[in-house]
């Protein structure tokens, strides 16, 4: 490649000597200049250096040519920081993004509708369970707080609370989800989310819950959001 | 000091243009197509690090701690986090001007994750003496997804990583005491950051040493960096109502210096030693949603082609050195190959990488396994530059090669792109790509 016109002009022309022991070196440096001179980046450049006497049958030494380094590097990291940052502000206001990733102030509060997305995979049926004596109209646990069933599942009675995790990490229980119809079909094999509404019909207090059926029940230490869903969908 | 006109402007920009078409008439075929695949990495890389940056509009990760802290300085409430405060108050800048929210607490490591590869450049020309190393760097940290994805979350990583290069860069192109000043400046917002970053000094220094445009006295200067770092700290305290003279700043340093040598006790599943760092032994998935039947995913997995090759380097490069420097009949065989000058570069990115290593290698004592694979994200840094130089010196013989090699690299992120930059895919095709369950989430 040619150098630009510009590392030209700064081009030393007067090579520095390279010292006879390092001849051979083909990046072989020069003494340091005084501060504020020209660049000994260039003064290394080996290929202005003086001829060194090279044996016979030995490979010829390869040039490096440095080009010299361009003053103000900082002031050009500087600026370009700056103009980077105005650029994506106004990419971004451009966008709206602002508003569009605005964190929702919307609470939980009993009576509410709220949207949630949800993350799932098949085994929840199962693996989800809550326990305790508490009703909110025919919505209950699938135990009591002994942990003794009431004999039926969360896959067949719309009314039976399973907990769950919002994807933004909310915990909530919530009744129904297996019977929306856009479930109650063949499920994905993978992990998945949906999104519901959920109608906030009351908050339990002492509740123990369970990952997995084969695990323990452990309790809970802040109140839970109860309610059910509907108009479930799977985004695609 | 008189302001140019903008009849100056137009004739700098047609200059410039003109230059650039003088140099593409000047290459080769095979020049022509690796610059090709150069810009593209480096176009595409600034793109896949804005593009849907602000979702998801939840913490992941580390975020939570991060951004809560940084939001405590935009409201003057002591700062709990056990790292410095610069890289908090960053992205409270970020949440100064966009609001509480995802984009604004992820603002500043996108500023500075950008910044990083316009630093690589400018380290890759000054280290190595051209333009085509510093293009090469660029391309490579645009076109590798472990900078990517720390470029996409409100982590202090990334804009750790900047402010080192920045440091370094400085150094480099130092030509008075001040620019040795500036880069201690620079170094000690690095450590403001995360403490790791002081270990800048050591390439720095070097990079000094190398480039022998200052008195051997100005390297001094770099002891600047405490008192910078002890400054940065005093100002966040004051920030946060808190007792801000040294003594008060000192205590909080060494209190949090005692947390730090404690934290060997704790487990995390994401840790992994030090030696699992150049292998890809547990790389981070930082960022995951899931919509529907996709996830996105930002994988902190690195680009295979340049991880590979970085991590041979690294053993064989010092190796190689050693041979030639025991056996100087070799010298000028290796010479022929890279060139003293490249051979030199190469070497300051080694010590760049080793001053990065060797904290973790030092304290394993007592921090155990207590490590995780980003604390190699500095040393990484330096040896993506340091092949970018090596690759540049061998293009002018082997310029096939090269050609190849970046078109590979090329290759490889355009594969690796979707896991890097979060584009909405299912499982199944997210695993085709991190192909290990430590590589999963």
């Amino acid at each position: 490649m040619s150098p630009s016109p510009d590392d030209v002009a700064t081009t030393p022309t007067v090579a520095a000597p390279a010292e006879p022991s390092q001849a051979e070196d083909a990046g072989a440096a020069a003494q340091a200049p005084e501060e504020g001179e020209a660049p000994p980046a260039a003064l290394a450049s080996d290929d202005k250096a003086p001829a060194a006497p090279v044996k016979k049958d030995s490979p010829p030494v390869q040039p490096d040519e440095r080009e010299p380094a361009p003053r103000n590097v900082l002031l050009y990291t500087v600026f370009s920081l700056l103009c980077m940052g105005v650029a994506l502000w106004l990419v971004f206001a451009w966008m709206g993004y602002k508003e569009k990733y605005a964190q929702q102030t919307e609470g939980w509060y009993l009576g509410s509708t709220k949207m949630i997305e949800i993350t799932l995979i098949q085994a929840d049926k199962k693996n989800l369970s809550c326990a305790s004596d508490q009703f909110f109209g025919d919505v209950h646990c699938a135990y009591h707080r002994d942990t003794k069933p009431f004999g039926t599942t969360p896959e067949n009675d719309p009314h039976i609370l399973q907990p769950f995790n919002t994807v933004k990490n909310e915990l909530f229980l919530a009744a129904g989800l297996w019977q929306s119809p856009v479930l109650s079909g063949t499920l994905p094999t993978e992990r998945f989310t949906v999104v519901c509404n959920y109608h906030v019909i009351g908050v339990l207090k002492a509740v123990a819950l369970r990952w997995s059926p084969t695990g323990n029940f452990g309790p809970v230490d802040k109140s839970v959001a109860v309610g059910t869903v509907s108009d479930c969908v799977i985004p695609q | 000091m008189k302001l140019p006109t903008t009849h100056d402007v137009k004739e700098l920009l047609r200059g410039k243009l003109a230059h650039a078409r003088q140099t593409w008439a000047a290459m080769s075929a095979t020049e022509r197509f690796v610059t090709v695949c150069l810009t593209i990495m480096v176009v595409g890389g600034v793109v896949i690090r804005i593009q849907g940056v602000p979702w998801p509009n939840w913490f992941t990760f580390d975020e939570e701690p991060f951004v809560k802290n940084a939001h405590n300085y935009a409201l003057g409430i002591p700062d709990s986090n056990d790292h410095p405060p610069f890289g908090k108050l960053i992205i409270s800048v970020g949440m100064l001007i966009f609001g509480y929210n995802s984009l604004g607490w992820r603002f500043g490591p996108l500023l500075f994750g950008l910044q990083t590869v316009l630093l690589a450049y400018w380290l890759g020309r000054l280290a190595f003496g051209n333009k085509r190393a510093g293009l090469m760097a660029a391309a490579f940290v645009a076109a590798d997804g472990f900078f990517i994805s720390y470029s996409r979350s409100g982590l202090l990583d990334g804009t750790m990583i900047s402010f080192m290069l920045w440091g370094v860069v400085a150094a480099f192109a130092a030509r008075t005491w001040k620019g040795v000043i500036a880069s201690a400046v620079l170094i000690g917002l690095s450590t403001s950051i995360k403490w790791s970053g002081v270990m800048t000094v050591i390439p720095a220094a070097v990079g000094l040493l190398v480039m022998r445009r200052v008195s051997i006295f100005s390297i001094l200067w770099l002891g600047l960096v405490p008192i910078v770092h002890t400054l940065v700290w005093m100002g966040a305290l004051k920030l946060t109502h808190k007792p801000s003279d040294p003594a008060a700043t000192w205590k909080v340093i060494i209190d949090l210096y005692k947390h730090h040598l404690d934290l060997g006790h704790y487990h995390n599943d994401l840790s992994s030693p030090w030696y699992g760092w150049p292998i890809l032994l547990h790389p981070v998935v930082i960022k995951m949603s899931t919509s529907g039947l996709k996830s996105r995913y930002s994988s902190s997995v690195g680009n295979l082609i340049l991880w590979a090759t970085s991590t041979l380097l690294v053993v064989g490069f010092p190796l190689a050195t050693t041979v030639i420097a025991v056996r100087t009949r070799f010298r000028r065989y290796w010479l022929t190959m890279f060139g003293a000058s490249t051979t030199r570069g190469v070497l300051v990115m080694l010590v760049g990488w080793f001053a990065f290593m060797a904290p973790w290698l030092a304290t394993r004592s007592t921090r155990g396994n207590y490590t995780f694979s980003h604390y190699y994200l500095p040393c990484y840094a330096f040896l993506l530059v340091m092949i970018a130089g090596m690759a540049s010196h061998l293009e002018r013989k082997h310029g096939k090669v090269i050609a190849g090699y970046v078109g590979l690299v090329l290759a490889m992120a355009i594969f690796f792109a979707p896991v890097w930059g979060e584009f909405a895919i299912t499982t199944v095709t997210a695993n085709h790509r991190l192909w290990f369950h430590n590589w999963r989430p």
